[in-house]
């Protein structure tokens, strides 16, 4: 039986598949997408039902910080998946990151309430953990500067 | 091979070598599991809508 399983075993890594950092990026990245359009979603509803926590002004900032990451992490996406590169991936996460770290650190600052500039913060952390384990998953094919 | 037969093999296995049985399984659920091109696919419409929206809302807005 030993035998048996000692035979079969290397047989069955080979039919499952190696496991893939590329698809696990991407599926990184799939995630973030969705955290992005949550965020999205939270701007325009914190616009709609409270306008006078964000003003057109606030929204148009939010929103367009958001469009910039989704832009970017479709980039990233396009890269791993049309020509497996990797380098140009880790840019384009790179750039979102940033965006990201605008959006929080200044564009929320347009947001007059705590607890909603509270709320949409805690999404793009999320937003901005997914795309850094994104960029994890590539490392190990890519050096990376510190 | 096919999955029935993958799984017949598990479960002779499960008296061997436990860790083994469970990297298998994992392995498993990869095979069945979306390709990396269905997931992009999956991403490339999240970000798609998530633009399509933002669009449909700064177009609402008054401009600058």
């Amino acid at each position: 039986m030993r035998k048996l399983v000692v035979l079969l075993f290397p047989l069955l890594l080979f039919i499952s598949g190696c496991p893939s950092s590329e698809k696990s990026m991407l599926t990184i990245a799939k995630d973030a997408a969705q955290t992005n359009l949550s965020f999205e979603r939270g701007v325009t509803t914190v616009h709609k039902d409270t306008p006078e926590y964000c003003d057109d002004g606030c929204e148009r900032t939010l929103l367009e910080s958001s469009r910039k990451i989704a832009q970017l992490d479709d980039a990233a996406v396009n890269a791993i998946v049309k020509t497996h590169d990797a380098t140009g991936a880790i840019a384009k996460i790179n750039e979102a990151i940033a965006a990201v770290d605008d959006a929080n650190t200044n564009g929320l600052l347009a947001i007059k309430n705590e607890n909603k500039k509270n709320a949409l913060s805690a999404i793009l952390l999320a937003l901005r953990g997914s795309l850094v384990t994104a960029k994890a998953f590539l490392s190990p094919q890519v050096k990376v500067a510190p | 091979m096919t999955a029935a037969e993958l799984i017949a093999l598990i479960k002779l296995m499960e008296d061997l070598a436990p860790p083994a049985v469970d990297l298998v399984r994992g392995l498993l659920q990869k095979l069945q599991g979306a390709t990396p091109e269905q997931i992009a696919a999956m991403a490339n419409a999240l970000n798609a809508t998530a633009i399509a929206e933002i669009d449909d809302e700064l177009g609402k807005l008054p401009p600058k």
